[in-house]
């Protein structure tokens, strides 16, 4: 891959996010309806689920990466794969924090243990957080294989977790909060598609950034190991 | 504002204050590839001076001189 | 399975078993570790109120999450530290069976502690009959034991070639674990206690089920990459 194609690529997928960004802050705003029940706090969930939605795709990312990384052990997929995973966990955090902002807004506590996705995330939070230890933990060719090994063993984990909390859940404390779903009107389901695909895009944004700069990084390394040596 | 907006702002403000934390890394990575970028072009044009010596006096001179 | 690997498979998994029976350290220290941290439970939750019942079914999983931890572990321990890793390596033996006869001798230290810390669970915590469906717990108990194998062969052999390696099997392997205990608390919860809710309880052991299917797939796909050949 030459420079001039990735930065191409950064910049194309950058400027189509930054305008659909743009706009889906226009649409939830200014266009879609104000919900019925909850009032302005609804609002929230355009980014809470988009940005949900976009690290679960990242995680998948990393999972598919890694399977192409123990096939054919070409470090490009294990740099796809780190990044997804961070960028994944990054964004986890941050469903847990606009999940808290809204869980004080409608219940007056910061917490709630009843609200799965919540709590799912919470959960992949500690995996994915326990993917970065293994890989300070280990060098080398392995660390790229286990690394591999363990973002697909997680993303597995993933689903069953969230369905395991959410059918607990169920017998103590019956679903009530999730908003949306099937019952959005389509005035709404627009602008949340438009947030979704926003958020996917600031993920391949960022990810693109990083694969750059951490090849440069390599590259660099790799310089320095030359010039050393030819000047020795 | 109602307080319903405040917890909407608050969010957004969130979200926005780790995209710019985000850049603020990214940044910071950026500033270390210069940095080696620099320090290898150094090597590379005068290899027994690594700390630039001698291309820091001659930028000395060369400032002195205007 | 061919009748080469099956004689291998037994063999291996004999020489852990074995081991463990001359030497009573991991089982018994197991079952001691479970009923102490049954009794913290009980300080940490169950002294706030007189019903325990509701409590019965995640405390004793909570348990045995933490005893999986140190049992995995404690397995591994002939490999690590007397230099049965290498041997194995060298052997003509395919990376499956080991990983199968390593799931399987974890099981087996689980259904130790378990035959202990299930009664013992019901006569501290439970209220009203108990006994009755000690078989129905069997189930739980085989179901979410071969989960926990499974994961702890595939988790455990990676942390051999970890650093810090007693960190980073249980950060690695806790938040894994996590469907298990829910799912299995929740059967459990189902059927302590003086009804039965078989319909919830048939939900979780199929979730149970699953979820060491999906690993064991997830496991038999990457095993072979855990060792360098």
């Amino acid at each position: 891959m030459t420079e001039t194609s990735s930065g191409r690529r950064l910049a194309v997928i950058g400027t189509a996010t930054a305008a659909l960004t743009a706009v889906a802050v226009f649409g939830v705003f200014f266009v879609a309806p104000e919900d019925a029940d909850q009032g302005i706090i609804q609002k929230i969930f355009y980014f809470h689920v988009s940005i949900a939605i976009a690290s679960l795709v990242a995680f998948g990312v990393g999972c598919v990466a890694g399977i192409r990384y123990l096939r054919s052990r070409e470090q490009r997929h294990d740099d796809v794969s780190v990044i997804a995973v961070g960028l994944g966990l990054l964004f986890s955090v941050l469903v847990l924090l606009t999940g808290s902002i809204w869980a004080k807004a409608s219940w007056g506590t910061w917490w709630v243990w009843g609200d799965p996705r919540l709590v799912t995330f919470l959960i992949v939070i500690l995996l994915y957080a326990a993917y970065f230890v293994l890989r300070s933990s280990v060098e080398g060719e392995r660390q790229r294989r286990y690394s591999a090994i363990f973002a697909i063993a997680a993303f597995a984990s993933v689903p069953l977790s969230f369905y395991s909390v959410r059918v607990a859940q169920s017998f103590v404390h019956p679903v009530v909060f999730t908003q949306g779903g099937a019952n959005m009107p389509s005035s709404m389901v627009v602008w949340y598609v438009v947030s979704q695909v926003a958020a996917i895009g600031l993920f391949l944004t960022m990810l693109q950034l990083e694969l750059i700069q951490r090849r440069a990084e390599r590259r660099l390394r790799a310089l320095k190991l030359q010039l050393e040596r030819a000047l020795a | 504002m109602s307080s319903g907006s405040q917890f909407v702002v608050a969010a957004y403000a969130v979200i926005l204050f780790v995209l710019v934390m985000y850049m603020v890394v990214v940044g910071m990575r950026s500033a270390r590839i210069a940095r080696d970028a620099e320090l290898l072009a150094r090597l590379a044009a005068s290899p027994s001076d690594p700390d630039g010596v001698a291309a820091d006096a001659q930028a000395t001179a060369e400032a002195a001189e205007k | 399975m061919s009748v080469r690997a099956a004689r291998q498979f037994r063999a291996l998994l004999v020489k852990d078993l074995r081991l463990e029976l001359q030497t009573r350290e991991t089982a018994v220290a197991m079952v001691l570790f479970a009923v102490a941290a049954m009794v913290i439970f009980q300080f940490a939750i169950g002294t706030r109120t007189d019903e325990t019942t509701p409590f019965a079914g995640g405390i004793l999983w909570a348990t045995l999450a933490l005893t999986a931890v140190l049992g995995v572990g404690r397995s591994y321990v002939p490999e690590r530290e007397q230099g049965v890793l290498d041997g194995l390596l060298v052997a003509p033996v395919s990376r499956m069976t080991l990983l199968v006869s390593k799931a399987v001798a974890i099981a087996s230290y689980m259904l130790a502690v378990e035959v202990v810390a299930v009664p013992l669970a019901g006569i501290f915590f439970v209220e009203g009959p108990f006994f009755a469906d000690l078989g129905l717990l069997l189930v739980v108990c085989l179901l979410a034991n071969a989960g926990i194998g499974i994961l702890g062969a595939l988790f455990g052999s990676m942390s051999l070639f970890s650093r810090a390696r007693e960190l980073v099997l249980p950060v690695l392997f806790l938040p894994s674990i996590v469907p298990v205990v829910i799912a299995a608390a929740g059967a459990t919860h189902a059927i302590a206690g003086v009804s039965n809710d078989m319909a919830e309880y048939r939900g979780f052991c199929l979730f149970l089920g699953i979820y060491a299917l999906v690993f064991g797939l997830v496991a038999y796909a990457t095993y072979p990459y855990v060792f360098d050949d």
